[in-house]
């Protein structure tokens, strides 16, 4: 006479060896019609759906940032100030400048809102020219 | 016209000049600096003769002042 254990053991192993064939069988034809025949209709689907709202929020978008784009220039001013300065070194010219910022104002009460310093710094190399001069004949002329 | 013109008109329809040489033209500090050796020739074209050649050689600094450009304005 066989203990509990022995007895729970025995339909166990019967159960995986008529049963559980067929529960995997069951499972895996369920698995192979889902991806045969929805995942294609759940894909085409949010792509659709995907499309739409891309279709739909573009013009939003657009609309939105043309309206801020055109609101923001109603409202703010640029202004460039500052100077460009030119000195000759040895070997190039270099360019600095002095101050430059851009500032951006209010329009309508011309207060200051914000402003960017712009640095501009660099040197143009300019090698040495040599002139040569060949046979170059002046003939001059009476003026009368 | 007097025989002054008359003689400086010839001298300048008679002869040319001609010029040979080389320069250099080099960027320092301040300006530029132009440097070499020009050789010119007086001939008479009548005679088909060098007249006189000069020997000029060039040591030349120009100084050539900083250039302040104020940015442009934004319309």
């Amino acid at each position: 006479m066989s203990d509990v254990n022995g007895f729970i053991d025995a339909i166990g192993r019967d159960i995986s060896a008529t049963t559980a064939p067929k529960v995997e069988a069951l499972a895996r034809s369920i698995g192979d019609k889902a991806v045969a025949d929805y995942v294609p209709k759940v894909s085409a689907l949010a792509n659709q759906l995907v499309k739409e709202i891309i279709d739909e929020q573009a013009v939003v978008l657009r609309d939105f940032v043309t309206a801020a784009v055109v609101e923001l220039f109603q409202r703010y001013r640029p202004e460039l100030a500052g100077a460009i300065r030119t000195r000759i070194v040895a070997t190039g010219i270099e360019v600095t400048g002095e101050n430059i910022r851009l500032d951006l104002k209010n329009r309508e009460t011309g207060a200051a809102i914000s402003s960017l310093d712009i640095p501009l710094a660099l040197t143009i190399h300019v090698d040495d020219l040599a002139l040569d001069i060949q046979q170059a004949m002046i003939r001059l002329d009476v003026v009368r | 016209m007097s025989i002054v013109d008359d003689l400086i008109a010839n001298l300048i329809q008679r002869n040319a000049l001609r010029l040979n040489g080389s320069l250099k033209i080099a960027l320092v500090a301040g300006g530029a600096k132009i440097g070499g050796t020009v050789i010119c020739t007086v001939r008479d074209q009548g005679k088909n003769k060098d007249i006189v050649t000069i020997n000029a050689p060039v040591d030349a600094t120009v100084r050539i002042a900083d250039l302040v450009i104020p940015v442009p304005k934004i319309p």
